[in-house]
């Protein structure tokens, strides 16, 4: 099966877990690994962007959040971007247009998830929930139909935001992976030491720079393969005619 | 230099994120006197509990429950302190009375205390566990151990562990820092990665120690309608509009209805206060707060729940069923709902 095949499954198995209340279980203790909505009707799961915006305003110091996104860094870091996450999957599809990154602009997720604590902490309130996209997606419009919503100013916000991430999806591919997401900020932290990295052997590397017209982030997968900017997706080493790019998983480089 | 600016940027949301909890970080203190009950199989024991308040803000509805042993029981139930002003002390006399089944020797047990405090407009429920030393002897009348000094300690401690648990997040977040700069394979790697392994492991298990898992099921279980943006925060004051009460007054039939609410939710003191001001003009609604996170069953049984998920705020006409989320344009809608005919 190739790697390409293989993701997808993984990431139907993403959207499966985030939506895995459908079957009657309701809510657990588990985090995601990536920006699921805990507001989704049928999510099992906590979105740690949402819980941290919570544990800033009760001032709790936040240890199981922490412990959490450890060891979701060191498991596979972005890998959960590339793989995992429902939302990072919609962004997935809609990758048409596969432009070079602005490297400045990548920095505008590091922005957003400061932003978001920082709003949290001042006006006590979950700020960036109420911007946040995939709570568009995955909440107002279900509460919308499960008659809990009503089409108002918060809803209409939620739209907007949603309209603007998916013409920026369809413009540009992963837009809101690669400039916005806190999720993807917090997981970006854990690229250079996570268990899942991308590997370029230079011997081999014959310069054709097809990994880069393939790469869905816009990066050089030559350069940036252990950068913040790399969900380890793999669509870079599939088109590498020379396979001198990898995927790898564990804690040394092979030899 | 990009680099550096994504780094700086985190290490600034972590300094803030840390800020910001110190500066909200609990509020109240509870030691238990004296340190060790002596206890007689079938006989009681008095003592109280000091609570103390370290904060400048105002602690209400304390409350105390007994969760240990069914051996024991709390008889009678201790009273609640309604409201424990800022740096305030009081204290809350307890009668534990014991089965006469109670076994023998030392035990401990532990109360279950409920308190909330607000900041701003926003309101938290706090439920801490204080563990209580418990010595079942035969022989009822030994004099209680003299064990001030222990409680002083546990007193002295209280503050001081709040600080600890900052200075243990901060260093287990500043490995992310290196993680991040990181830029070279090799025994670097290895070596940060196990050490946040470890670290990572040691926050999971502190936290889940301090039920911190719980509290974050707890915030993803109960949806509040402001939370994501489903409608705006409704803290004005209630009030009926002269048709809205008018309408009220005309009201000729018993309605009863269930106010599902959350201790934290910012919109429900609306809502409950909404239904409250109706009830109190017309005595033919009655009405029951009911705390969405603690009487889960009721809210699934009377569908309260959408897809699973509890969402407050949300008023229960009994009768027929129907239910009201939200508190956007309540007054009209609260109207519409207790005009319908069953
Ligand atoms: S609104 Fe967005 S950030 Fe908030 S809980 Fe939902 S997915 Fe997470
Ligand atoms: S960047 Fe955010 S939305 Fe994109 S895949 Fe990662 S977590 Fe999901
Ligand atoms: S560098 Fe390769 S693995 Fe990383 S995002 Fe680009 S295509 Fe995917």
């Amino acid at each position: 099966m190739k790697l390409a095949h293989g993701r997808r499954v993984v990431q139907g198995a993403g959207i499966l877990f985030g939506l895995f209340g459908v079957t009657g279980i309701g809510m657990t203790h588990i985090l995601f690994p990536g920006l699921h909505c805990y507001a989704c009707p049928w999510a099992i799961t906590v979105c740690p962007v949402g819980l941290v915006q919570n544990l800033v305003i009760f001032g709790t110091v936040p240890f199981f959040w922490l412990g959490a996104m450890i060891v979701y860094g060191l498991v596979a870091a972005r890998g959960f971007c590339g793989w995992f996450c429902p939302f990072g999957t919609l962004n997935d599809l809609l990758s048409f247009r596969k432009v070079r990154i602005r490297s400045a602009f990548s920095y505008g997720k590091f922005v957003v998830l400061l932003g978001t604590i920082i709003g949290a902490w001042a006006l006590t309130d979950t700020v960036f929930c109420k911007l946040c996209p995939a709570a568009s997606l995955e909440a107002s419009l279900p509460y919308l139909f499960l008659g809990v919503a009503r089409v108002n100013g918060p809803f209409l916000i939620h739209m907007a935001t949603l309209g603007l991430s998916l013409v920026g999806m369809v413009l540009i591919a992963r837009f809101w992976c690669r400039y916005l997401c806190p999720m993807g900020a917090i997981l970006a932290l854990f690229n250079p030491v996570s268990l899942l990295q991308l590997e370029w052997r230079s011997a081999e590397c014959t310069g054709c720079e097809t990994c880069v017209a393939a790469c869905p982030m816009g990066i050089d997968p030559r350069r940036e393969h252990d950068g913040h900017n790399c969900i380890k997706c793999g669509a870079c080493t599939e088109s590498c005619a020379p396979d001198c790019l990898a995927l790898r998983y564990g804690p040394r480089r092979k030899q | 230099m990009r680099r550096l600016l994504g780094v700086l940027s985190v290490a600034l949301a972590l300094a803030v994120c840390s800020a910001s909890a110190w500066s909200q970080e609990g509020i109240l203190t509870f030691s238990p006197e004296p340190a060790v009950l002596e206890i007689s199989p079938g006989g009681r024991a008095a003592g109280h509990v000091a609570i103390e308040n370290a904060s400048p803000r105002e602690a209400d509805h304390i409350e105390l429950t007994w969760t240990g042993s069914t051996e024991f029981a709390l008889d009678p139930t201790p009273e609640g302190v309604a409201v424990l002003g800022a740096f305030a002390a009081t204290s809350v006399e307890f009668t534990i009375a014991a089965t006469r089944t109670a076994t023998l020797g030392e035990t401990r047990g532990s109360f279950e205390v409920i308190y909330t405090y607000c900041i701003g407009d926003l309101c938290y429920q706090i439920v801490e566990s204080v563990p209580v030393a418990l010595r079942v002897a035969a022989a009822a009348q030994t004099p209680p151990a003299v064990a001030a000094g222990a409680a002083d300690a546990a007193a002295a401690e209280a503050p001081t562990h709040v600080s600890w648990r900052w200075i243990a997040f901060a260093l287990a977040a500043l490995l992310v820092v290196p993680a991040a700069l990181l830029r070279r394979e090799g025994r670097a790697r290895v070596l940060l990665a196990a050490a946040l392994l470890v670290a990572g492991g040691a926050a999971l298990g502190l936290g889940v120690s301090l039920d911190q898992h719980k509290q974050a099921q707890a915030v993803g279980a109960v949806l509040c309608t402001s939370c994501v943006g489903i409608e705006t925060v409704q803290t004005l004051s209630p009030r009926l509009s002269v048709a809205q009460a008018a309408a009220v007054d005309g009201l000729a039939k018993p309605v009863d209805l269930l106010v599902f609410y959350a201790p934290w939710c910012r919109s429900c003191p609306y809502a409950e206060g909404l239904v409250d001001l109706i009830a109190s003009r017309n005595p033919l609604v009655r009405y029951r707060l009911v705390n969405a996170e603690v009487e889960r069953g009721l809210a699934v049984e009377h569908g309260v729940t959408r897809a699973g998920r509890t969402v407050v705020p949300a008023i229960l006409r009994v009768d027929t069923g129907e239910v009201l989320f939200g508190a956007e344009n309540l007054g009209d809608r609260l109207v519409t709902l207790l005009e319908e005919r069953t």
